[in-house]
């Protein structure tokens, strides 16, 4: 698999951060905003972006803080952080911006859009409305423990290093068996750095690392509420990691916003934008050309 | 280990000062000194106050005290002293954290409970305010300054505001526990006496005039003596 690569490649400075920013199509149209997920980086919009930018887009994919050539976390918890910059970025591209996310980075595109309105002019979101909510079983006492091991693990012991690239393309197929191993290792490409004695992830450990605290099914649902913004929800039809919510679920959650879509894609899993990309596009197509003629 | 007998050390202590205090650790430094603390006194200027710098990322997070007690304890074991951790406001829930985790054997929250109380969509519509506020504030998203105080903490850390979360941290504290409540506590009186029942572990409570660390110090010294 050959994907050209981004047109323009650059770093900005905002919020207290350095964002790694890719970019296509022409600097004076209209801006969309790409947002990865979680431990991936902006080189997953590689064949996405430049068909956004045909359709009359300047399209700009950042590396979230944390993740890609970005810059480091100071705790895991980067949720409202990150938003931050997203507004911020939006600002200085020209608000309001079309925001497309796929995953956490979908949650990412919703937040920024439920925040701060005037600057997102719509939202798709690629199989992204959380997860499925199951009771929390551990105590919260549990909790502590589990993430003070995880603040262990992380600032006191150093990242894994895979002996080659392959071990790494290995490691993340595992995760993502339905991901297409061309594209396992296109994400890996680029989201590895070379290490004494081999590679590791480009991706923050820290992002990993939380604290228990204020949340559940009614936080996030008043959070995903706060979006009014048109929307587009794109989910995988076919079982898969990070892609566990139920029809009716997804019923319940899209039942909280006045202003949206929602379709199931057939033969996609977690990654439909990489599965189904012409379907997702001509969606995508489709939802803008309705809500921004 | 020790033999049968032996007194007991004198326990440490870690203070997690409030966020936006510019003097950092500094004060309780000198208000356990001065009390005459026989442990090991801990009091850290957390990121981004006295002589640390701004944390990486420059955003401040109530998890960023429990990654700087994470560090601080890192190697301790059960042959050390007993650990009393103490949270000030917001770093109230780092500090319960702390004690959740099993890494303390006394806690003290000095108006640390969180508070006040707020609806889920309270909460999120407070933090959807905070963010707003914050990028429309130019030097609160400039770089941080290398020294001195940072704009950004102008805008505060809010404690959490979750009743149910107190409950079940309240329930779930297998620790003794020291509760000192000033006026400028997030919980009222009324709420405070609703709070206590769900405690499972010994729980004191203290009102004082203010919360500066002159005052409490003392205060945690005598509850220290008894436990």
């Amino acid at each position: 698999m050959h994907l050209p690569a981004p047109e323009r490649a650059r770093f900005l400075d905002v919020n207290r951060t350095r964002l790694r920013l890719w970019e296509w199509g022409d600097e004076s149209a209209p801006a969309a905003v790409c947002v990865h997920g979680a431990y991936d980086h902006g080189r997953m919009w590689d064949w996405m972006a430049p068909r956004l930018a045909d359709l009359g887009f300047r399209v700009v994919a950042p590396d979230l803080r944390g993740h890609g050539d970005s810059g480091r976390l100071g705790s895991g918890e980067m949720w409202a952080a990150s938003a931050l910059d997203l507004a911020l970025l939006a600002r200085e591209l020209g608000p309001p911006v079309g925001m497309i996310g796929h995953s956490f980075g979908a949650g990412q595109a919703m937040f920024t859009g439920g925040v701060w309105p005037e600057l997102v002019r719509w939202v798709v979101n690629l199989d992204g409305l959380g997860q499925s909510d199951p009771p929390e079983e551990r105590s919260l006492a549990e909790r502590a423990a589990d993430s003070w091991a995880a603040a262990e693990r992380v600032l006191l012991r150093p990242p894994r290093v895979y002996a080659s690239l392959e071990e790494m393309v290995e490691r993340r197929g595992s995760v993502n068996g339905r991901l297409p191993t061309p594209w396992v290792e296109h994400l890996v490409r680029h989201g590895a750095r070379p290490a004494e004695g081999g590679f590791v992830w480009k991706s923050d450990p820290m992002f990993s690392v939380g604290t228990p605290g204020e949340w559940g099914p009614e936080y996030e649902d008043a959070e995903l509420a706060l979006l009014t913004r048109p929307l587009l929800v794109l989910t995988g039809a076919e079982p898969d990691t990070w892609s566990e919510m139920s029809p009716a679920q997804i019923d319940e959650r899209m039942a909280l916003f006045d202003n949206a879509r929602h379709s199931a894609v057939d033969g996609a899993g977690h990654y439909v934008h990489i599965e189904q990309p012409e379907i997702v596009l001509a969606a995508v197509s489709a939802f803008i050309t309705e809500v921004a003629p | 280990m020790r033999a049968a007998g032996e007194r007991a050390l004198p326990p440490d202590v870690l203070v997690l000062h409030a966020p936006g205090c510019t003097a950092g650790g500094t004060p309780w430094r000198q208000a356990f000194t001065a009390e005459g603390w026989r442990g090991r006194i801990m009091a850290p200027d957390l990121p981004g106050h006295g002589t640390e710098p701004a944390p990486l990322g420059g955003s401040y997070e109530q998890g960023l005290a429990v990654l700087w007690a994470v560090r601080l304890l890192q190697g301790r074991s059960d042959e050390d002293a007993p650990l009393v951790v103490v949270g000030e406001l917001s770093s109230g829930w780092a500090a319960t954290i702390v004690a959740l985790a099993g890494r303390a054997k006394g806690l003290v929250l000095v108006d640390g409970l969180g508070g006040p109380w707020l609806s889920p969509s309270q909460l999120i519509g407070r933090g959807r305010d905070l963010l707003r506020t914050i990028a429309d504030d130019p030097q609160a998203v400039a770089p941080a300054p290398p020294s001195g105080f940072d704009p950004r903490l102008g805008h505060g850390v809010p404690s959490h505001g979750s009743r149910s979360l107190a409950e079940q941290s309240a329930a779930e504290l297998a620790v003794p526990v020291l509760v000192v409540e000033s006026k400028e506590s997030g919980v009222s009186p009324d709420q405070l006496e609703a709070l206590l029942p769900h405690f499972s572990a010994a729980v004191t409570t203290v009102a004082l005039p203010t919360r500066s660390p002159d005052s409490v110090v003392p205060a945690i010294a005598a509850w220290a003596r008894r436990f």
